[in-house]
């Protein structure tokens, strides 16, 4: 018999990481929310997993769980540490301040403004791409675009010096670990290693800015820090300068890499593209929808006598909302399993929703849809 | 056991008390009643009892309260108790020497009582959680030589499938030794 710990298991596995979506079809069919233990439920289904991310009953931080030894493990571990110290993982009333602080880095203005360097960064590398292809070398999009497009636009927009970003991939790599559902000791003392390094390189970095200040997302997030108005503790400012850095660039380096995948799996969309059929915006759009970059997203209720999708929800369970099946939902999204760019209405759920909606949503959009259009206008105009 | 039998006549006696209108039963006296470590665990415990026993119509919890001041006695149940139907959840005990050596990890980790805990008992439904499940592959792994990765332990939730499965079946154990 299917059961959510066992689609849980599923998707943990093999066949899971490499396809999750007949797993998500399994998951709904077993129900919009299912029980894995007393205080830990899954999440399948468009509206309900909309409804939770968008409630503030239920909350970011898992170290408001209940449960003592989660807590104890949180508080040892520095890597989740630093995420509960940043922004994706604060709850009212403390996520508001900080969020604020780091919205006025990411304003439309702000991104619109970055339009010309993310199609001077592109350009660089498909130059670079093109040399190296012409010269009879092999090219890796993914280790050389895909990761080096999002991490170099943050390392401007931050003010970090970009001889530093090949550093950044693989602790990003071993840091993000702290942020799945399950990791194991080995996992979270890469993790936790990782995030040592961060913390050291971060606070060389704000000494050098806090003497010299520059015009750049680092020094702004200093002033305010240092300011009267204190609007940033310290360790606030460290964890969430490796937030932006670290976990920022990997989520749009997985969109390229997916959206590179579905003009091979759909010639006809590339045609579509080409032509003018579609724009691509529709296009990154429907990749996010049909490959979110991000997977699940886990809650923890913060009230007492919710109910999801007609489930009562416990005081301090768990909710581990899957985007991808969401996403699929075909309550939501008429045939969900096929690739159409001008689906009308695509509202995903890729980047999140309510309070902690993506900040940088419109920075990924603009990078994925410059990426695209610059690299089809190279290979099928030149 | 003991411990499983004392709830159900506790509830029995109380039910009785009150003239089969339902109960408040909370999680301090029944994690008095199976001598649980805190009361987290006995929350789990009770919903997993009575999840057993019919599911949200047996069971109806009535919360109240704010999350920080969270407390186990702010947790009230209105179980609706069928006759003779509560305390059968213990469906088989260990046969092997192997399935008890890991029930009695799942009850230190758990924080049931080893006898409490049947073979075809979800773990998970238990109370096993994101930090015990770790937990216990690092045990299963030091203590009794089984590698298991994670997944495993999800599709596979009961000690009865947990030792049949092909990560451990394979392996020819040293403990498989009927009794």
């Amino acid at each position: 018999m299917m059961t959510a710990g066992k689609i849980i298991g599923a998707l943990m596995g093999a066949e899971g990481k490499s396809n999750p979506y007949p797993i998500y079809r399994q998951a709904r069919e077993l129900g919009s929310v299912t029980q894995i233990a007393p205080d830990w439920f899954l999440v399948s289904t468009y509206a309900e997993v909309r409804e939770a991310m968008r409630s503030s009953a239920y909350l970011k931080n898992r170290y408001s769980s209940v449960d003592e030894d989660q807590r104890a493990v949180r508080r040892a571990h520095r890597s989740i540490q630093l995420f509960d110290e940043s922004v994706l993982l604060k709850d009212p009333p403390e996520h508001g301040r900080v969020r604020k602080v780091l919205s006025a880095a990411f304003t439309p203005t702000r991104i619109a403004a970055l339009e010309g360097k993310v199609q001077q960064v592109t350009d660089q590398l498909l130059d670079m791409l093109s040399e190296r292809a012409s010269a009879g070398g092999a090219v890796d999009f993914m280790e050389d675009f895909a990761v080096r497009l999002p991490l170099t636009v943050m390392c401007d927009l931050m003010g970090v010096p970009r001889k530093d970003w090949s550093r950044f991939r693989p602790l990003a790599e071993d840091l993000n670990a702290a942020l799945e559902m399950i990791v194991d000791d080995a996992q979270l003392a890469a993790a936790d290693a990782a995030a040592a390094e961060l913390d050291d390189y971060f606070k060389a970095l704000i000494e050098l800015r806090r003497a010299d200040p520059q015009d750049d997302l680092i020094s702004i997030l200093i002033a305010e820090a240092d300011g009267e108005a204190g609007q940033l503790d310290l360790r606030e400012l460290l964890a969430n300068l490796v937030l932006l850095l670290v976990a920022g660039f990997e989520t749009t380096t997985n969109l390229l890499g997916n959206a590179l995948a579905a003009l091979f799996d759909h010639p006809e969309v590339r045609e579509g593209l080409l032509t003018g059929k579609y724009t691509y915006s529709e296009f990154i759009e429907e990749v996010l929808r049909f490959d979110p970059p991000v997977q699940h997203m886990i809650r923890s209720s913060g009230e007492p006598g919710m109910k999801l999708g007609g489930v009562q929800i416990p005081l301090g369970a768990e909710l581990v909302m899957l985007i991808g099946s969401a996403n699929r939902d075909p309550l939501r999204f008429p045939d969900p399993d096929i690739f159409n760019p001008a689906r009308p209405d695509n509202q995903h759920l890729s980047f999140g929703g309510g309070a902690h909606y993506c900040i940088a949503a419109a920075l990924a959009r603009l990078e994925g849809i410059t990426a695209f259009s610059r690299l089809l206008a190279r290979i099928f105009h030149s | 056991m003991m411990r499983m039998q004392s709830l159900v006549a506790l509830c029995f006696q109380l039910q009785r008390l009150n003239g089969k209108k339902p109960f408040f039963l909370d999680c301090r006296k029944v994690a008095e009643l199976l001598r649980l470590k805190n009361h987290g665990t006995a929350h789990n415990w009770l919903m997993a009892l009575c999840r057993e026993h019919g599911g949200e119509a047996i069971l109806r919890k009535v919360t109240s309260g704010s999350f920080a001041t969270r407390r186990a006695n702010e947790y009230l149940y209105v179980p609706l108790i069928q006759s003779g139907k509560m305390g059968t959840s213990i469906d088989s005990a260990a046969r092997t020497e192997l399935e008890a050596k890991i029930r009695d990890i799942a009850s230190d980790l758990i924080g049931v009582e080893s006898e409490l805990i049947g073979m075809q008992d979800d773990l998970f439904g238990l109370g096993l959680n994101s930090i015990m499940v770790v937990k216990l592959i690092s045990r299963l792994k030091n203590d009794l030589k089984l590698n298991i990765s994670i997944p495993t332990v999800f599709v596979y939730p009961t000690i009865a499938e947990l030792v049949a499965c092909p990560e451990v079946a394979s392996r020819g154990s040293i403990f498989r030794v009927d009794k």
